[in-house]
């Protein structure tokens, strides 16, 4: 639909012991992409974004991203994906603007480059004024924006984001919420967004994957789902009822 | 290498901004300046007017003094400090989840740990060589006293040695603060170690070497055999301590008149003659020679501890963060 | 048998001689019991019946009045002739006696004093001393001669021996004669001891190992005494040989003894340090040089001065001169001195001797209080160290510190 595939799994499975977080788990994301990816929690959403950029290595079953196999070739990985921890941490004793040159750093990013980047995405996630104070005093919703910010210095071509909303007041989760959305739209950013906040999902995403107990149970743009599930047309439903329905047989 | 480079620099930093850091440098160069003055002074007092005893220099460092040496005073401290700067180096990250963050950059995994145990090795070094160098410049100026190249030798492999031990207890508290989340129980179970190691060891090898060998008082006095025995076993059970490992292998180091690392050497009357006969500092080569296992057996626990450390790491599921 | 009647033979014969020997003294006593005596009879004598006397000298001696009979007597006697300007006592205790009892077979002395006035010269005179009973029934008469001579040099003079006549020694020293005075005459005498010296010096008398100072000793007749002269000179006398007469006189007899005094003056030194400061200061290893003054303060010249040292060990002291052949009294010379201190002294403070020493035990030591200071380069080098120490610390914290 919009070009070529950025994330494709296949069969990835991971297991803790004898408990399977992930089972034989098929997704592929084109790139350009906002995919929602829906599921409780403990449903083994974070255990696949972290198999994606090889920070766990899968039990079998392979995944590749932007064209590698993160278990073997993570560095490629990480050097071209940036993720978004949930309730990401900063080094509190450090203002802004040393947080992202940190992090600018460790993407090899030469100074001058970085500090321009910087500018630019402080400005872009509203912290220009933010920028000297310590990260320690910042609020949930700086915070949160800074791991945009923090995220999008390297230019990445995908970027997992979870549960980006998780913890703001409404006016910050829609800001976050616009924020991603003219991300894909503007800068053709790839994102791969896990939450379980399901209207917002519903507001940004083109597609969404729902994950229950390590099981992909659907996959596809979210009028499919409706109409699959719900028989419903269009404007009639709700990410929840598509989501409770599918949770129910489960 | 890249991300070892950043990360290394940014954990400098760290140090350096971090009020217990400067407290404890502070504190090591506080003792080591008055103890060095207070034995310096003493030094010029005692020996004036006499001919240069051998290595006077070194004695700026081993004379006890009032109170205690400088070489005693880091045998002592030096643990803590490797300790201090070590025990909440990854779990601090942790906490802060930082540490998810940092190991999805486009950076190796090992490369944190590395760069956290290189920059403590550093931080040591540094704090380490400034001390000594301090000390050197006062001693210079307090007593007159060039230190020849064999002192500098000599000094120059107690900071080694030092550097290597220090690193021990560093690479020590990193384990324990990636073994636990929390900095607390990593701090105390590195002290535990230490205190058990310093100070339980001995006893513990006094305790059992009394067990295997004991010493009887019969008529004719002590059984020299079998107090030669109690004294090897006493000896390897406290070799086992690492600090035993480096007072030995240091107070060896700086004082050349010591021949051996033993406190008791069974010596016939001969050998004794020739002993106090010939009583001449040994050279820099043969004190080397007489603390290379010493010294072999510092690199290794050192490394052994890190590798340990390293493995735990990277093993570590970062899911569990 | 014949054995036994021989011992008894002897026997017998030791006994008959025995006897025979013995048998005079039983006469003897035999006849003294039987009093041979005259009824009376009283003699006078003196001691001598003609003496020599030196001109003017007194005799002196005893007279004796025996009773000769079986009775006692009373003695009246009296000195019949007495030559012209003597003047002749006789005494009995401490009184003139004209007459004494004498019991029988006795005899008593009288003190006999004959004593010659200025004018009588060299000649014989006769005495004659006359005794008899109180009832003048019997008489003695004796004659007593004196023989006044002309005085003979030396015969009864005073003798002063000196073993050592010339003594040397430096001008501050004591000299100390040894002289050993003879009384000649046969009569105890007084001495009475004077000195002649050179202006100012001391001389004084003393009995041989006595501190005590005399003026006059008694000699007995014909024995010798032994006096200490003891003799001073002046601090500032010059050397050279000075004569000190000794002169021992009793009544008219004078002795001399000439002495001399051989003044060789004081071997004197004093060293010191021009300015008076008596420390300096040197840097390890590095010669410090210091101006040592040499005054010869005695008055002798003083030959060899030499110079040597107390100094820590591996310390260098070295004088230029090495030494002074002859200084003379006064006289003032300058000496280079170079203290190095050992490479490995440590710094503080040492005190290093300087020994000045001369002829005759003239001595001095000047102590120099020797500050050794670390070589200021090396001071400067641990300095540096130091603010190279800190200014890296700083520099690592400026660096790493702000970010």
């Amino acid at each position: 639909m919009k070009g070529q595939i950025i994330v494709e799994t296949e069969d990835l499975t991971k297991k803790y012991g004898s408990r399977t977080a992930v089972d034989h788990l098929n997704i592929k994301i084109e790139e350009g992409e906002v995919f929602g990816f829906l599921g409780p929690n403990g449903a083994g959403k974070t255990t696949t974004l972290l198999m994606f950029l090889g920070l766990t290595e899968p039990t079998s079953g392979k995944a590749k991203v932007i064209g590698f196999d993160p278990t073997r070739e993570p560095f490629k990985v990480k050097e071209k994906v940036g993720y978004l921890p949930e309730n990401v941490g900063f080094y509190d004793d450090m203002d802004a603007r040393q947080n992202l040159r940190y992090i600018a750093k460790l993407n090899r990013i030469s100074g001058e480059v970085s500090e321009k980047r910087i500018d630019y995405w402080l400005e872009m996630v509203g912290l220009s004024d933010e920028s000297t104070k310590k990260v320690g005093a910042f609020s949930k919703g700086m915070r949160q924006r800074l791991g945009i910010a923090e995220v999008l210095i390297k230019e990445p071509k995908l970027v997992f984001l979870d549960e980006p909303t998780i913890g703001l007041d409404p006016d910050g989760t829609n800001r976050m919420l616009d924020l991603i959305h003219s991300l894909s739209r503007e800068k053709n950013i790839t994102l791969f967004l896990s939450s379980h906040l399901l209207d917002q999902v519903q507001r940004i995403c083109d597609r969404v994957g729902i994950m229950i107990n390590g099981n992909l149970v659907a996959i596809g743009p979210i009028e499919e789902l409706a109409k699959k599930k719900l028989g419903l047309g269009k404007e009639d439903y709700t990410l929840e009822e598509i989501y409770m329905k599918y949770f129910k047989e489960a | 290498m890249y991300g070892i480079l950043t990360i290394f620099r940014k954990e400098m930093g760290d140090h350096f901004n971090s009020l217990r850091f400067l407290l404890i440098s502070a504190l090591i160069v506080m003792v080591g300046v008055i103890i060095t003055s207070m034995v310096g002074m003493a030094i010029q007092e005692e020996l004036k007017g006499m001919a240069k005893p051998t290595l006077i220099f070194l004695l700026l460092f081993t004379s006890t003094g009032k109170l205690f040496s400088f070489v005693q005073f880091i045998g002592f401290f030096g643990p803590l400090l490797g300790i201090f700067l070590g025990f909440d180096s990854i779990n601090r990250e942790r906490v802060s989840r930082t540490l998810s963050k940092l190991v999805s950059q486009p950076i190796f995994r090992d490369s944190i740990i590395n760069a956290k145990f290189l920059s403590g090795v550093a931080i040591i070094a540094i704090i380490l060589v400034a001390t000594v160098l301090l000390i050197s410049g006062l001693g210079i100026r307090l007593i007159g006293v060039v230190p020849g190249a064999e002192e500098v030798s000599r000094l120059i492999i107690y900071v080694v040695i030092s550097l290597l031990y220090i690193s021990f207890w560093l690479g020590i508290s990193i384990l324990f603060s990636v073994i636990f989340r929390s900095a607390a129980t990593s701090a105390l179970a590195s002290l535990a170690i230490w205190i058990f190691f310093s100070f339980f060891m001995s006893l513990g090898a006094s305790v059992l070497s009394d067990a295997v060998a004991p010493i009887s008082q019969t008529a004719s006095g002590v059984d020299a055999e079998m107090l030669i025995r109690h004294e090897r076993i006493q000896r390897v059970t406290s070799l086992f301590s690492p600090m035993t490992l480096y007072s030995e292998a240091t107070t060896t180091i700086l004082d050349p008149m010591r021949k051996t690392t033993r406190t008791l050497v069974l010596m016939g009357p001969l050998e004794r003659f020739s002993m106090s006969r010939f009583q001449s500092p040994l050279p820099l080569l043969e004190s080397i020679f007489i603390v290379i296992p010493h010294l072999i057996s510092i690199v290794a626990i050192t490394l052994l501890c890190f590798g340990i450390c390293y493995l735990v790491f990277m093993r570590q599921e970062i899911r569990t963060v | 048998m014949g054995r036994m009647r021989m011992k008894q033979g002897l026997f017998f014969l030791i006994v008959v001689m025995c006897i025979s020997l013995l048998s005079p003294v039983f006469i003897f006593a035999a006849e003294e019991k039987k009093d041979m005596r005259p009824e009376r009879g009283i003699t006078v004598y003196p001691e001598f019946s003609t003496v020599s006397i030196a001109k003017g000298e007194t005799v002196r001696m005893d007279l004796t009045l025996e009773n000769k009979g079986r009775a006692d007597e009373t003695i009246d006697v009296k000195i019949a002739t007495v030559p012209k300007g003597w003047k002749a006592t006789m005494k009995g205790g401490s009184y003139l006696v004209a007459g004494l009892y004498v019991a029988d077979g006795k005899s008593r002395n009288l003190a006999l004093n004959l004593e010659p006035d200025k004018s009588v010269g060299p000649g014989t005179y006769i005495f004659q001393v006359d005794a008899q009973t109180a009832d003048g029934k019997f008489t003695s008469t004796h004659k007593l001669t004196v023989n006044a001579q002309e005085r003979i040099p030396g015969a009864d003079d005073i003798q002063i021996t000196t073993s050592y006549p010339v003594l040397r020694g430096q001008t501050d020293a004591r000299f100390e004669f040894s002289l050993e005075v003879l009384n000649k005459s046969d009569s105890d005498r007084a001495f009475n001891l004077a000195a002649i010296g050179p202006e100012k010096w001391e001389i004084n008398f003393k009995p041989a190992y006595e501190a005590k100072q005399i003026s006059s000793l008694r000699i007995k007749g014909g024995q010798s005494q032994t006096v200490a002269v003891e003799v001073s000179p002046p601090r500032e006398t010059k050397s050279g040989e000075y004569p000190v007469l000794v002169k021992i006189s009793s009544g008219e007899q004078k002795a001399e003894a000439k002495l001399m005094v051989a003044l060789t003056g004081i071997y004197k030194l004093d060293a010191g340090t021009p300015t008076g400061i008596l420390s300096l200061e040197t840097m390890v290893g590095k010669p410090a040089i210091v101006s040592l003054f040499v005054k010869n303060t005695g008055s002798a010249v003083n030959r060899n001065v030499s110079f040597s040292s107390f100094k820590p060990e591996n310390w260098e002291v070295k004088f230029n001169p090495e030494k002074i052949e002859a200084l003379e009294s006064g006289a003032l010379k300058q000496v280079e001195v170079t203290i190095t201190p050992a490479k490995e002294a440590l710094v503080g403070d040492y005190s290093v001797g300087l020994l000045v020493d001369g002829e005759k035990g003239s001595s001095k030591t000047v102590e120099m209080r020797t500050t050794v200071r670390a070589s200021t380069a090396w001071g400067w080098i641990g300095i540096g160290i130091i603010i190279f120490v800190i200014a890296g610390l700083c520099g690592l914290f400026i660096w790493l510190g702000r970010r």
